[in-house]
Order: structure tokens, then sequence, then C-alpha cells
């Protein structure tokens, strides 16, 4: 297993995408380039915002990176964020959350830089080389 | 006779120094006080006066009673005449009598000519007497006719004293005119009060000679009277200018005319609008000079004529002159010339009515011409006296109304009447704060017409105050905008109506482009997975074509999308910056292919201003031609590059994009900016790229310009409008 060949960088990383394809290669890419120990799926923005409300008082329950998507049933990325500003702040002040979306409405873009919790908007799909610079800017909390 | 003595010198140099002062006063009277029948008489009495004052002083110094007697006699008509001078200055100053009337002066000298015949006519003696220290005097004695003379005179001065206090005290609101008049009471009341004292106190109750003081004081009367005439001057505009002056100066043309209609005298004005002399003039028959228009006129003329010579004063005759510079015409007044209640001829009186008629005219078309464009138009206009509370309508806004032009009177309340009910309250609001703070208006309502009909009108208003900011009037437009109105709202709701559409079209391309590209994503992730972990070569073959192709259709359909985008929606401007533009598009083109490019990006920015445009359009354009840039890399050179040079001014950006890449032969240039224009099947492009730029460019007014060779590179040079 990498596990023992080299560290990984966050130990829970969450990716909310209603597509199993694009879930598959989420985690595909942040296991293989040591980026996260467990991936936590979320195939709904609702499941996703369970999950941070159930363990928002043990922090090392908590992702360190969420990928959101923007555009899925039910409720959208941006609902989830008007959701997740009213979680406690201990969710806020471990998880730092990343856009990524096929979404090419400026509109998107704009909604996403006037929000303070997304640190960026990464065009899906998900590659080597956007996650390796995502790691290199080093954007999360800790 | 003229013999003298100079042993008692008093009396002759208490009379003759003042005598000499009295003389050029005279002088001084008529070269320097302006002539009038006032000052003409005062000179006469001054003069009076002063020869009063020789006769006098001779008369002291003679040596025998006889020699006296000569003196006194001599210039006897001095003293005689001084009551009916000084009463006559009084009545004309104190303008007492009709400057017409002349029967009062044969009253006022005839006794005065009389008691001088019947003085030098020795009819009484004349006894003279010598007291030591005056020299001669005459002692009045007990003859009636003396008596009643020097009562005469006495009575007249102090008459004219008491005129002259009455006057003096019923000046009320003038007092320049008090202050003059008191002193020329003063001036008279001085030496009558002496004379009444010494020439009639002292003879007829003493039987003392009079001593020279009476004569003396005399000149205060001049003195004082001078002083006041010069010092407050109050003489009337007739005595300084002279009716000549005053009808030469008059816009008006007016002339005389002798009862057997020769002209006898024509102001200036009148002979330079009729282009005559006066001696042209003077041969003119009155019936040549005017223009007849017909028999009927003329007789009608010649009518108003006989009218006036019976005394009758007819005005505003409407007439014409014949003159050398062709018809004038004139409205008439015909007056009659009375002296010595008899009629001497005519003075006619004409104002030149040829320019007056001329813009008359003017202002009749002037006024036609409003009255069209208002009809025209559906605007009326209105003017509210706010004094008299009458608001004067036009034509048109009664017909706006629904009434007949001028069918009823209009004040505020009936305006009010004629209003929507519902809108009354929110009119009569605008029009009292307008009332209150002056200010002008506009404002939108509804009538009810007389029909009943409901109109939407749109008015306009001033307020005019006077210069103690009162408001005077109200003044303004009323124009019918119902059918404006109608359209107006049928065009916003069209408006809102396509807005709507509009925006949800945006949404559905948006939502469609998503759709469409999240399972191309998808695949394309799921591929590159496939492609990272397959060893074996055919199979990665195989995957980068199906990568390829995926990232194809991905971009076609993002074209797609800006396309209708560009299409349709509208230029959104905002300040650009292109650093951070071309850092986006530079970083999305990152991923352009797998092993990321190596063509190097140049950029050079030169900025002298701020840039605003259209965002979004802009980013189009630079993306497509600077990824048409990287996909198209001559892979035969060792230095690929792409070089974006941006050239800000207040006016405009020229940027300019350059590569060493594969070009464009010379035989496309015309084609590469159609839709779904491909230079080759192998291009790589989706044939909307170039499309794009050219329709971006459109939008925002600006220019391209393509200069590319076959292997050697191209060049774009696009310049937007800097606004």
């Amino acid at each position: 297993m990498p596990e023992n060949a080299q560290e990984y960088k966050y130990d829970k990383v969450m990716v909310v995408d209603d597509s199993d394809t694009d879930l598959y290669v989420a985690e595909h890419y942040l296991k293989k380039y040591f980026v996260a120990a467990n991936v936590i799926f979320a195939e709904s923005a609702a499941e996703g915002l369970d999950y941070l409300l159930k363990h928002a008082n043990s922090i090392e329950q908590l992702p360190s990176i969420i990928f959101l998507d923007i555009r899925m049933p039910v409720m959208d990325g941006f609902e989830f964020l008007d959701r997740y500003e009213k979680l406690p702040s201990s969710v806020h002040q471990r998880c730092t959350v990343i856009m990524l979306s096929s979404s090419a409405d400026p509109r998107d873009r704009e909604r996403i830089k006037n929000n303070p919790f997304v640190k960026k908007f990464i065009n899906k799909p998900l590659n080597k080389e956007k996650l390796h610079e995502l790691v290199l800017a080093n954007i999360t909390q800790q | 006779m003229f013999s003298f003595t100079f042993q008692n010198p008093y009396g002759f140099l208490c009379a003759f120094i003042p005598a000499l002062l009295n003389l050029a006063l005279v002088v001084y009277i008529l070269i320097f006080l302006p002539r009038n029948r006032i000052t003409n008489v005062f000179a006469l009495a001054t003069l009076a006066c002063a020869l009063w004052q020789i006769t006098d002083a001779f008369v002291r110094i003679t040596v025998t009673a006889a020699a006296a007697d000569f003196w006194d006699s001599v210039l006897s008509i001095s003293w005689i005449f001084i009551g009916p001078l000084c009463i006559h200055f009084t009545l004309l100053y104190t303008q007492m009598i009709k400057s017409q009337s002349r029967i009062y002066i044969p009253l006022l000298y005839a006794p005065g000519f009389i008691f001088l015949a019947l003085y030098q006519g020795h009819y009484y003696e004349h006894p003279f007497q010598y007291t030591p220290f005056w020299g001669w005097g005459n002692l009045h004695n007990r003859n009636v006719i003396d008596i009643i003379q020097v009562y005469w005179a006495s009575v007249l001065a102090f008459a004219s004293l008491i005129l002259l206090c009455i006057y003096t005290f019923k000046i009320k609101s003038d007092q320049l005119l008090k202050h003059q008049s008191l002193l020329i009471t003063i001036g008279i009341a001085v030496p009558t009060i002496t004379a009444i004292i010494t020439q009639v106190i002292f003879l007829t109750v003493f039987q003392k000679p009079p001593i020279t003081l009476t004569s003396t004081l005399l000149t205060f009367f001049s003195i004082a009277t001078v002083l006041a005439l010069k010092k407050y001057k109050l003489f009337s505009v007739s005595d300084l200018i002279n009716n000549r002056t005053i009808l030469d100066s008059m816009p008006l043309i007016v002339f005389s005319v002798s009862k057997k209609k020769r002209i006898t005298y024509m102001n200036h004005f009148g002979l330079q609008t009729l282009g005559l002399t006066m001696k042209e003039l003077s041969a003119i028959d009155i019936n040549e000079l005017f223009f007849y228009e017909s028999k009927d006129h003329e007789k009608k003329m010649n009518e108003v004529w006989k009218r006036t010579v019976e005394y009758e004063q007819v005005e505003n005759i409407e007439s014409s002159f014949n003159t050398p510079k062709g018809k004038i015409d004139i409205i008439l007044s015909y007056n009659p010339i009375i002296n010595n209640n008899k009629v001497e001829g005519v003075l006619f009186t004409a104002r030149d009515m040829t320019e007056l008629k001329k813009s008359n005219q003017l202002l009749i078309k002037k006024e036609k011409m409003l009255e069209e464009a208002q009809r025209l138009s559906h605007i009326g206009s209105w003017e509210w006296d706010v004094l008299t509370n009458t608001v004067l309508w036009s034509d048109e806004l009664y017909r706006i109304y629904g009434y007949k032009p001028g069918e009823i009177p209009i004040t505020y309340e009936s305006y009010l009447q004629n209003l929507h009910p519902g809108d009354r309250e929110f009119v009569n609001g605008i029009i009292q704060k307008a009332y209150n703070d002056h200010q002008p208006f506009n404002f939108y309502h509804r009538i009810l017409r007389n029909d009943g009909t409901e109109v939407v009108m749109y008015a306009q208003g001033e307020v005019t105050v006077d210069k103690d900011n009162n408001i005077i009037r109200m003044t303004g437009t009323g124009q019918d905008v119902t059918e404006l109105k109608t359209q107006e709202a049928i065009l916003k709701n069209q408006n809102e109506e396509l807005q709507k559409i509009n925006a949800e079209l945006d949404k559905f391309v948006y939502s469609v482009t998503h759709d469409l590209r999240a399972p191309l994503t998808s695949m394309l992730g799921v591929v590159e997975i496939a492609e990272e972990d397959n060893q074996d070569i055919l199979m990665k073959k195989r995957l980068t074509l199906l990568k390829t192709n995926i990232r194809k259709l991905d971009q076609f359909i993002l074209d797609i999308m800006d396309y209708s985008l560009n299409a349709r929606q509208e230029i959104k401007k905002e300040e650009i910056n292109f650093q951070s533009v071309l850092d986006e598009i530079t970083h999305k083109l990152k991923y352009i292919n797998d092993e990321g490019s190596n063509v190097d990006i140049r950029v050079k920015i030169i900025s002298t201003a701020p840039f605003h445009s259209d965002k979004s359009r802009i980013s189009i354009m630079l993306n497509n031609l600077i990824s048409n840039s990287i996909r198209y890399c001559n892979p035969k050179v060792n230095d690929p590059f792409v070089e974006i040079g941006v050239n800000v001014t207040d006016k405009e950006a020229n940027i300019i994009i350059s590569d060493n890449g594969i070009g464009i032969g010379e035989e496309f240039h015309d084609k590469i900016f159609d839709m779904f224009y491909r230079v080759s099947h192998t291009s790589m492009g989706t044939g909307l790229g170039l499309y794009l730029v050219k329709e971006s460019v459109k939008k925002l007014n600006g220019r391209i310009k393509v200069e590319s060779q076959k292997e050697k590179g191209s060049k774009f040079s696009i310049c937007i409008p800097n606004d």
C-alpha cells in the first residue's frame, strides 16, 4: 500500500457530487497522489451537510477539504454553502471549500468570488496537474 | 436842479448803494435766470425798486425843495408802479391766475397811470421837507388823491404778502417749494412792513418825512427772491424748454393747418417721416397730402375737418399720406386750434402705423402658426392670472377638454372641476406647491372630457413673480398624451416580457451547456485515468484519440454557448484590467492538451488610461485568438510563442496577437471569419472561434485585421474603442 511509502497530506477529504463517475475520478486522484487517506463521498448536498453536522464536535472526523459541485439535483452547491454558513464554527475552522464544477456560467464564478468560504474554483475533470497545483498552493486552514 | 450838496450824504448812501446792487441784480436776472413770465415780471419789479432807490437817493441830496420835487417826479413811475408789479409777480408765482387770461393786466396797472398823470401834472402839491440828517423827503400832504395812491400801493403790497403767506401755508408735501415760497414771502414782507411804517404811519400819523429805510430794504426783496429762485430750482418744464423743442422731440407727426387748408407748421419728426422739407410743405394743400382710398373716404375726411372747425376734437381716424417715400399708414387726431375763442386752424397729430400694421400682420400669421402647431401636436397652452383668478386657454386646450374654443370661462376652480376626480387632490397639491415655492413643475394627470372620456395629460408650468416675489401668474402647457401613454404601457409590457424571456434563455443556455458538458467531463476524467494507468501503446493511442475528440466536442459546446450569448446579451460596460483577464485566460489554456503546451505566452501591456468595455466579449476575443495560437503552433520551430501586445489610450485599445505558428494561407484570409469555416479537415477547431472573435469585435464597434503567411505565423490586430 502506498501508505507505507509516502505520507498522505490530509486525513480526510470530502467530495460532494451527484455523479458517480466524478466521485470515482476524484477518489482515484486523491488516493493515487497521496492527497487524502480517506475520501468521504456525499452523493447529494444534504448528505454532505448531514455528515458535517453530525461530526461538528469531533474535529478528527471532519474533512480538511470539501470538493463541491455546483449543479446537483434537489439542493445545489450554493444552497449547500448557505446552509454551511449556519453550521458550527468548528466546521468552518476545520474545512476548506473548493468548487469543482463544469459550469461555464460567469454568474456562478461571480457568486463564488463573493463567498467567503470558497477558496478556489476548479474546472472538471480533476486531473494530476490541477491537483498538484492545489496541493502546492497549500490553501487549507492548517 | 443839478446842484447837489453832500453835507448830509447818509440818506443818499442808504438809497444809492442798494440801488446799484439792484441794478446789478436786474442784469443778473436777465442773463442767468430762466426766462418766463415770472422772471420777467420779477426783473421789472427789481428795476422799479432800483429806480425808486435812485430817485430817493437824488432827492436826499438836492439843494432846494423844487429840485427835490423835480427828481422825485422824474422817476415817480417807479414807486407808483411798485404795488402792481408786486401783486403781478405774486399772482404769477402763486399761480392764482390762469396763464391765458390777460384781463387782469389793465386792471392792475390802469390806476397807476392815473396816479402818475395826476402826480406829474401837479394836481396836488408836493410838499418836501428837509431833515438835518436824512436830507429832503416827500412829506405827503392830505390831498385825497395822494392818500388814495399811498393806500392803494400799500394795499397791493400787503395783499401780495397775504397771498404768499396763504400759498406757503398751503404747501404740504413739497418741502423745497415751501422753503422757496417762505424766502420770497420774507423778501416781500420786510420792505412792505417797513414801507407801511415809514411811508404811511410816519407820514399820516406823525407828519414826519420818510426816512430812506424803505429804499434800502427794497434790495432785500430782490436778493431774497433771486436766492429763492436760484437755490430751489423749481422752474416748470415749460419755462426751461420751449414748445418747439417739445414738438420736435416727440415721436409723432405734428402739424398745423390754417383754415384755408395750408400747412403752417410741421415738427421735425413729421418732416423726417414724410421725407419733406418745410419749404416744400408750405406749398402743399392738405388735400394733396392725404391719400384717399375712395370717394367715400374723402367725404368722410372732409366731414371730420368740418367737425373740427366747429370746435370738436376728433381722434383715431385711420388714414394714409402720400409722401415722396410712398404711402404711409397713419392714425390721425384732429384738434381745433382755438385762440381768443375762435378756431384759427387745426392741429393734427398722427402716428405712423406702417410698421405697426406690418408687425400686426406678422403677429396674426404667427398666432395662426402657433394655433396650427398646437392643434397638430395636441398641446394646449394656458395662462392663469392669479390676481383676478382668470384662466386663459388656447383653442386647442379647449378642444382637448372637449369644449368649443372659448365655450366656457375658466377659473382655477373650474379647471379642477374638469380633472379626473381621482387626480384633483394630487394636481391641487402640485399647483399649491408651485404657488408657494415658485418653482417650475411638470406632471402627468387624467382629465374627464366634456363627453365623459378619460384623457391622459402631460402638464408643464412655471410661475411669474413681481419684484417683491409676489406671484402674478402661472403659465404652462397641457398635452394630450393618451395615445403615447397607451403605447408606452404596451412597450413597457413587451419589454418586460422580452427581458424575462431573455433571462430564461440565458438560464437555458447555461443549463444546457452544463448538462451537455457534465457527462463529457466525467468521460474525460475516466479516459485520463485509463490512459495514465495503461502501459499498452496501442491502447494508449486509442485513448488519446478518444480524449482529443471529447475535448473537441466540449470546445464546440462552449463555442455555441458563447455564440448564443454574444448574439443576444446587452453590452455591459465595466473597467477592464487586461492583466487579470489575460492571466485567467492563460491559466485556463494550460490544460488545452495533455503535456501542457510548450508555447511561450508573452504579454506586454502599455496602459495610459483606464479601459472600459464589455468584459465577457473581450475575453471571448482574446481566449479564441490565444488558444488558436497555441493550438496551431508550428512543431518545426524551436521556440514557439504567442505575443500579446495591448496598448490602451483614453480613445481606444489596440491589441495585437502574433505568433510564429503554422499560419494561414493568404487565399483563406477572406473566409476565416465565416461561421463554421475551417481551413482544413485536419484542423482541430470548431469553425466558430474566429467567427465569434469577429462578432464580438463588431458588437464593440471595433475593427480587426489579419496578416498571416503559411509557415511563418499570424498576426491579428484589433482596435476597440474605449468608452
